[in-house]
C-alpha cells in the first residue's frame, strides 16, 4: 500500500515526465533566485565603473555596460532577487487573504454577496494606479509594494475560489456529504478545497507573473525599489534612452529576463491545469 | 413495523425566471416497513427524485410530516438530523458524480464512521472499510485508489459501500443502475438484495423502469407530477393495474411473456407543466383516455381498492373492461 508522501512523491515525478518544458522553466526560475543570492557575480552589481563607460556585449561583459560603466550582466542576475521575492511576497499575502475570503463568501448568501460585489468595485479603481498612489504616499517603502500586489490581486482570488466553490457545492458528491451528515467545516477542508487545490496553485503561478509586470512597471516609472538596487524595471527605463543610439543592450537583457520569467510562469500554470484535470480520470 | 411514514408532504419550488410555481411533489403519503422495498415509480419530472431528497432532508418539505422510526425528520435540529443520517442513507444515480474524485475510496467509504463512529480509531476503522469493500465485492486493496480509476459498476459499490458502512434501516436509492451497464446492473441489483437480507435494511428504490422495480420490491408507488396515483404489493399492482396511468407505463415496457394479454393503453401527449394552474380534477385527466367530466370536477384522493392496494381513480373498478371492451386501447391490441 502506497503511503501518503510516496503518492505525493510519484505525482511530482509524473508531473515532471508530463511538462519537462515548464519544469525545466520552473528549475531555470529557481536557479535565478539562488544565482542572484549565492553566485559570485563577476562585477559589483551596484558600484559604477566610470572607466569603463558604456560598451557593448562582450567577452569581460557578457550583456555589455550601462552608462556609469556598471555590468549589465551581474545586474541583472542580482536584481532577480529583490524582484522576485518582492513578487513571491506579494502573491503569498494575496493567497493567504484570497483564498479564506473566497471559502468564505461562497458559504452565506446575502453580506457574502455584499462583500463580494464591495470588492468588485474595488476592482473598477485602475489598478496600477493605485498601486503608484499607494506606494508614492507610504514613501516609496518596499513593503507598500506588496501590500498593492495583494490589494490587486485578493479580489481575483476571492472571485475565482468563490465562484468554483458555489460550482462544487452544486455537485453531487457534495450532496453525498450532506447525506452522510459532514459538518460544514470538515467539508471545505476535506471536500471542497483539495478540488479548488490545483486551480489556486495555476491562479498563484499566474499572479506571481503578474506580480513581476507591476514590480517591473513600478520601478520603470521610478516608484518602489529605487537606485542604486539594481531592479528590471530601472534598468529598463535608464537604458530606454541608450536605446535611441544603438545601445541596445542595457534595456535588452533585463527586459529579456521579464519576459522569460513571465512567460515560464504562464506555461507552468498551463502545465499544473492540464496536469490537475489529467489525474483524477 | 413501520420505518418510514410520509404524511402529506409537499414541496414546491419557484419556476427559473421567477414567475410560477412548480409543484414538485404534493401532499405525498408513503409508509415503508422495516427491511422492505417501496418502489418509487414514475416518468422523469414526476417529483420521485425530489420525494426521495425530501426523505433524506436533503430538501425541506413544505408542508406534512417525515416519520422515522417515530420521530419526526423534519422538527430535528441540524444538529440532531446529523446524527440521524447514520440510520437513514443514500445511493445516488451517478456514481463518478457522486465521489469526491480527489479522495480515496479507503477515505470515501471510511468518512461516515469519522463522524458516527468517534469512539473508532483509525486501525479499527480501516478494518471496517476493508469488510465494508469486501461485503460489496471490491478487493480490500482498492481503498488506496480514486474513484476515476474504477469502473462504473465498481463506482456504484463504492457509493453503496459509504451508504451501508454506519449499519443504516433505510437506504434511499435514487435510480442506482439507471447509467450502468445491463450486464453491471444485474449485479448491483442482486447485491442490493443480498445486502437487503443480510442487514434487514429497507429501501425506496426509485427508478422509471418497471421491469427493473417488479424484480426488487414488494411494494409500488406509482407518481406522476408529484402525485401518488396507485399503490399497493407489486405484483397485484402490475398483473391488475387499476390506474389508466399505471396500465400506460405497463403498456410501454417490452413483456417477456408472450401470452401476456393486458390490454394496452397509450396516453394522449406528453406529461403536463407541474408549472400549469390546475383545475380541481385528477392530473392525468388532460391526457388520460378514460377521463370524464367527473375527473375535471373534483378532486380525487387515493381510495382503498383492494386491501393494501388503493387508486387515485374513480374508474378503478372499470379500467379493464372499459379497454376491453371499446376503441379507446390506442396502438396495437393484444
Amino acid at each position: 500500500m502506497a503511503t501518503n508522501t510516496e503518492k505525493k512523491q510519484s505525482n511530482f515525478r509524473d508531473f515532471l515526465q508530463m511538462h519537462k518544458f515548464a519544469a525545466a522553466g520552473a528549475f531555470f526560475i529557481i536557479v535565478l533566485i539562488l544565482a542572484s543570492l549565492f553566485a559570485p557575480l563577476p562585477y559589483d552589481p551596484e558600484a559604477p565603473n566610470p572607466g569603463v563607460g558604456i560598451s557593448p556585449p562582450s567577452a569581460d561583459h557578457w550583456f555589455g555596460t550601462d552608462i556609469t560603466g556598471g555590468d549589465v550582466f551581474s545586474r541583472t542576475i542580482a536584481a532577480a532577487w529583490i524582484d522576485l521575492s518582492l513578487a513571491l511576497a506579494g502573491t503569498f499575502l494575496s493567497l493567504i487573504i484570497g483564498v479564506p475570503l473566497g471559502l468564505l463568501t461562497s458559504v452565506k448568501k446575502r453580506w457574502s454577496d455584499n462583500l463580494v460585489r464591495g470588492m468588485d468595485a474595488f476592482q473598477a479603481f485602475p489598478l496600477l494606479i493605485l498601486a503608484l498612489v499607494l506606494v508614492s504616499l507610504s514613501g516609496n517603502k518596499l513593503y507598500m509594494v506588496v501590500v498593492a500586489i495583494a490589494l490587486i490581486n485578493i479580489p481575483r482570488y476571492m472571485r475565482l475560489i468563490r465562484s468554483e466553490v458555489l460550482t462544487l457545492r452544486e455537485a453531487r458528491f457534495m450532496e453525498a456529504t450532506t447525506a452522510v451528515g459532514v459538518p460544514l467545516p470538515r467539508a471545505l477542508r476535506k471536500h471542497v478545497l483539495p478540488n479548488v487545490m490545483g486551480m489556486i496553485t495555476a491562479q498563484t503561478t499566474l499572479t506571481m507573473a503578474n506580480a513581476i509586470v507591476v514590480i517591473a512597471t513600478l520601478s520603470f516609472l521610478g516608484i518602489g525599489v529605487a537606485p542604486p538596487t539594481p531592479s528590471w524595471g530601472s534598468m529598463i527605463r535608464a537604458g530606454s534612452s541608450n536605446m535611441i543610439s544603438g545601445e541596445w543592450w542595457v534595456a535588452f537583457f533585463p527586459g529579456l529576463f521579464v519576459l522569460l520569467c513571465v512567460w515560464i510562469l504562464n506555461q507552468l500554470s498551463d502545465a499544473i491545469s492540464d496536469f490537475n484535470t489529467r489525474t483524477i480520470r | 413495523m413501520v420505518l418510514l411514514e410520509l404524511e402529506g408532504v409537499s414541496k414546491q419550488f419557484h419556476a427559473r425566471g421567477g414567475k410560477g410555481i412548480v409543484r414538485a411533489v404534493s401532499n405525498v403519503t408513503l409508509k415503508i416497513n422495516a427491511g422492505e422495498t417501496v418502489s418509487l415509480i414514475g416518468e422523469s419530472g414526476s417529483g420521485k427524485s425530489t420525494l426521495g431528497r425530501l426523505v433524506l432532508r436533503l430538501l425541506e418539505p413544505d408542508e406534512g410530516a417525515v416519520r422515522f422510526d417515530g420521530v419526526d425528520l423534519t422538527q430535528l435540529s441540524v444538529k440532531e438530523m446529523r446524527e440521524m443520517r447514520s440510520k437513514l442513507q443514500v445511493v445516488f444515480q451517478e456514481p463518478f458524480e457522486s465521489l469526491n474524485p480527489r479522495m480515496s475510496i479507503g477515505d470515501i467509504v471510511g468518512e461516515p464512521l469519522i463522524i458516527h463512529d468517534r469512539g473508532l480509531n483509525s486501525d479499527a476503522r480501516k478494518q471496517r472499510v476493508r469488510e465494508t469493500l469486501e461485503r460489496v465485492g471490491l478487493s480490500p486493496d482498492s481503498s488506496t485508489r480514486l474513484p476515476g480509476q474504477l469502473s462504473g459498476g465498481q463506482q456504484q459499490r463504492v457509493g453503496i459501500a459509504r451508504a451501508i458502512i454506519t449499519n443504516p434501516k433505510l437506504i434511499v436509492l435514487d435510480e442506482p443502475t439507471s447509467s450502468l451497464d445491463l450486464s453491471v446492473r444485474a449485479q448491483i441489483l442482486s447485491l442490493l438484495a443480498d445486502l437487503q437480507r443480510e442487514l434487514g435494511l429497507a429501501y425506496l428504490f426509485i427508478s422509471h423502469d418497471i421491469s427493473t422495480v417488479e424484480y426488487v420490491s414488494q411494494r409500488i408507488a406509482v407518481m406522476y407530477l408529484g402525485e401518488i396515483l396507485e399503490t399497493g404489493p407489486v405484483s397485484e399492482v402490475i398483473k391488475d393495474p387499476r390506474h389508466p396511468y399505471t396500465r400506460a407505463l405497463l403498456s410501454s415496457r417490452l413483456s417477456t411473456d408472450p401470452n401476456e394479454s393486458l390490454p394496452r393503453l397509450r396516453l394522449i401527449g406528453d406529461i403536463g407543466s407541474p408549472t400549469e394552474v390546475r383545475a380541481v380534477g385528477c392530473v392525468l385527466a388532460p391526457r388520460c383516455p378514460m377521463a370524464i367530466d367527473a375527473c375535471r370536477s373534483q378532486a380525487i384522493p387515493l381510495k382503498e381498492f383492494a386491501p393494501n392496494h388503493e387508486v387515485a381513480c374513480i374508474r378503478a373498478e372499470e379500467t379493464s373492461d372499459a379497454l376491453l371492451s371499446n376503441s379507446i386501447s390506442g396502438g396495437g391490441s393484444n
